[in-house]
């Protein structure tokens, strides 16, 4: 290990004691929650918690649909974020109002903010949505965006992706201005056309990045709750039931912490899965 | 000369886009403030009313 200089010590010493709280907060959190899980309401050891996880049929219910929802997201995220991205490298003037409409404006939104806001547009008859279709004479009658299971599947990806689509927006961005000028500049001379530079010098530059943002965006939105739990509450059914929306239901409303517990430890151990794989990949490749 | 219209297309293809993008991703947030300062009939009033200062005549009152 490399030998701390003198002010680095110092200041590791400043941080110690915030760095403690968290920490010890964190391993009491995550050491009561594993405990609860295997435990009963008495206190005794059971591995009943997690048996009761595996036979309820709202769970494999619920993981699908946190499936549909990560991919119908994440791909919605990303294209949008990299399309945004590419225009505004190519502005130069206005960009930054650009960025500021584009890319701040639905981030700085809070969460519940937005999921209200997008529950109203949604209404089936005062919502603006519905409306402004049918001037466009892009449907001809109004849709029930949240009413049925599949359209407020789709409806709740919408909104998300408008929530969350400025974080990829932004690393993309940040991403393209790295990119050397001269490597276009010599394809250009090399013939290549605009399709070819952005498959040959943009997307491989731009990999790790997009590797980096992959993995970012899929854990958050496996944890994204207040969007979904707000817009309808996990129904109409269990249409839009997630992991995370079904363990709030199981621990706030029918009151059975210790089964939640068991199915929030699944999911942490699902999501350090995916973690973990994003990770090698990405040292794999810094290592090429 | 034909490099720089061609240029010039894309750039106004570039910027038309991102006009595009701009009104359609700041729309609920406009949508947002909108609602907020409308009373609480004509945020319920059918077909919607989008500017507060819209007269229509309300069905309710006659």
């Amino acid at each position: 290990m490399k030998k701390l200089v003198r002010e680095e010590k110092t200041a590791f010493k400043m941080v110690l004691p915030y760095l403690l709280i968290v920490v010890l907060l964190f391993v009491y959190l995550i050491g009561s929650n594993i405990y609860s899980s295997f435990t009963t309401e008495e206190g005794t050891f059971t591995l009943q918690n997690y048996t009761s996880v595996f036979t309820d049929p709202v769970v494999g219910r619920s993981m699908i649909n946190t499936v549909f929802w990560v991919i119908g997201s994440v791909l919605g995220q990303l294209l949008l974020g990299l399309l945004v991205a590419l225009l505004l490298n190519e502005s130069t003037k206005g960009q930054i109002l650009f960025r500021s409409i584009i890319l701040i404006l639905p981030w700085a939104t809070l969460d519940i903010v937005a999921g209200v806001m997008w529950k109203w547009m949604y209404n089936d008859m005062y919502g603006v949505l519905n409306d402004i279709l049918v001037k466009l004479n892009m449907i001809n009658d109004y849709i029930p965006w949240l009413a049925t299971e599949n359209m407020a599947m789709i409806s709740v990806i919408i909104a998300n992706i408008w929530k969350g689509f400025c974080l990829s927006g932004m690393f993309f961005l940040a991403g393209l201005q790295t990119i050397p000028p001269d490597l276009y500049e010599a394809a250009e001379i090399d013939g290549a056309n605009s399709i070819k530079r952005f498959w040959r010098i943009t997307i491989p530059q731009l990999k790790p990045v997009i590797m980096t943002t992959l993995m970012l965006t899929v854990i958050w939105t496996i944890n994204y709750f207040p969007l979904i739990y707000i817009m309808t509450g996990g129904g109409p059914g269990y249409g839009t039931e997630t992991v995370v929306t079904y363990i709030y239901k199981l621990g706030f409303r029918f009151l059975e912490f210790n089964k939640a517990a068991a199915l929030s430890n699944i999911l942490f151990i699902a999501i350090f899965a995916i973690a973990f794989v994003f990770l090698r990949s990405i040292a794999k490749e810094e290592a090429r | 000369m034909k490099r720089s219209t061609k240029k010039k297309i894309k750039r106004s293809i570039t910027y038309s886009l991102l006009i595009f993008l701009s009104v359609v991703i700041a729309f609920p947030f406009v949508w947002l403030i909108l609602t907020a300062i409308k009373t609480y009939p004509d945020i319920y009033a059918y077909p919607i009313k989008y500017f507060i200062f819209e007269q229509r005549e309300s069905t309710l009152t006659r």
